[in-house]
């Protein structure tokens, strides 16, 4: 009897803490397994059932507290990258308004995308969404003093940073745009885990197959989000505002 | 009299090899600054009785024209050149962004909202030609 009601909280608990086993639940069970094995040649006596219910009922009780506690740690926020946001590390691209490098990034909330001007359907969307961020986010304090948007083309041999200038200039003026040769690519691509590869589309041209996420990276280069296809301007900034929130609370 | 059964011949060949077959809602979206490649979207429906099998596709003002899939594998996308787009009878196909589009390439004078474009492509081995307008895109569909 009381080895079952123990299995059953440790059950309780587990599936609500998910994968990490919590040590409280674990050490009253050994316990309880312990006392068990020390009664078990008695017959159990009603007041003892009502104490094995009293201990399965308080351990129960403490999985619940636990699992709200470390609900409340890492909320639901859609598109939160936590625990272990991955850190951009040193980059440095070209711009039209010079280089480009993790200095840029430190101390702003940054959107960032990648892509590359001679994709006409996918790009354009995800620039027009971006700008309707950019205006959803106008009343959002973080994203007013201290967010910006930087679209990174992994096409350098086909865009120059005067032509990507123009090109992300069209959607908005404040957007940033760079691109560099295929290491100083790598070095900002790398930790983010973003694929950009070569691939000949028939006619002696070719597309580039890239990783098409918004990733939004915190003031200390923590990369704390990323919003996938499909790119919904609701999403991202409501995304934006929660996680901006959240990256606070966790410095 | 020769001419009138050349012309009879061309006229009704093509009304046959693609009878029933129509493009709506055709638009180009207007590109950012550049000479970068510009996409069209349309729908094909096909009120016909037979299969129509586009391909070849043409725009007067464009160095060539292909019809582009998006596809999207986890968080990646790429452009794939569709050959052919085949149109069952009684169904339509629908261009629009995020799925496929005709990918305009090197446009002979800038592409700006409002400017009308013949295309046109091979249907059933007819061309068939139809127009397309420009227009800034300002709330893209995802
Ligand atoms: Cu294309």
């Amino acid at each position: 009897m009381a080895r079952t009601s123990t299995f059953y909280v440790y059950t309780v608990q587990q599936s609500l803490t998910g994968r990490r086993k919590d040590a409280v639940p674990h050490a009253l069970g050994r316990r309880l397994s312990a006392y068990n094995s020390i009664m078990s040649d008695t017959a159990p006596s009603s007041s003892f059932k009502a104490s094995i219910a009293l201990i399965a009922f308080v351990a129960l009780s403490v999985g619940l507290i636990t699992a709200v506690l470390r609900t409340a740690d890492a909320p639901a926020i859609q598109g939160l990258l936590w625990p272990d946001p991955p850190q951009i590390s040193a980059f440095s691209l070209a711009s039209d308004k010079g280089r480009i490098s993790d200095d840029t990034l430190k101390g702003r909330w940054t959107l960032l995308f990648f892509g590359f001007t001679h994709c006409p359907d996918v790009c354009p969307s995800t620039l027009a969404t971006l700008k309707q961020v950019a205006a959803r986010l106008a009343e959002n304090k973080t994203f007013a003093d201290h967010g910006q948007v930087l679209f990174v083309s992994v096409d350098p041999a086909r865009d120059t940073s005067t032509a990507l200038a123009e090109y992300v200039h069209y959607f908005d003026p404040h957007f940033l745009a760079a691109t560099g040769t295929e290491a100083e690519l790598n070095a900002l691509t790398g930790p983010l885990g973003v694929i950009h590869a070569r691939v000949p589309t028939g006619d002696g041209e070719y597309s580039i197959d890239h990783t098409a996420s918004i990733f939004l990276v915190d003031p200390q280069l923590r990369v704390l989000g990323k919003f996938g296809l499909p790119h919904d301007a609701a999403t991202i900034s409501a995304g934006f505002s929660a996680i901006s929130d959240f990256g606070r609370a966790h410095p | 009299m020769t001419r009138l059964t050349a012309l009879l011949l061309l006229c009704c060949g093509q009304a046959l090899a693609c009878e029933g077959v129509s493009f709506d809602n055709v638009w180009i979206r207007e590109p950012p600054p550049g000479n970068g490649p510009v996409a069209a979207y349309l729908t094909v429906k096909n009120a016909g009785t037979e299969m129509a099998v586009l391909k070849d596709w043409q725009g007067e003002a464009f160095a060539h024209v292909m019809l582009h899939a998006t596809k999207r594998v986890d968080d990646r996308v790429q452009m794939l050149n569709q050959p052919e787009l085949a149109v069952p009878a009684g169904a339509s196909v629908v261009l629009a962004p995020g799925g496929m589009h005709l990918m305009l390439m090197k446009a002979n004078a800038p592409v700006v909202a409002g400017k009308h474009y013949g295309l046109s492509v091979s249907c059933n081995g007819a061309s068939t030609p139809f127009d397309a307008t420009v227009r800034r895109e300002e709330a893209p569909t995802p």
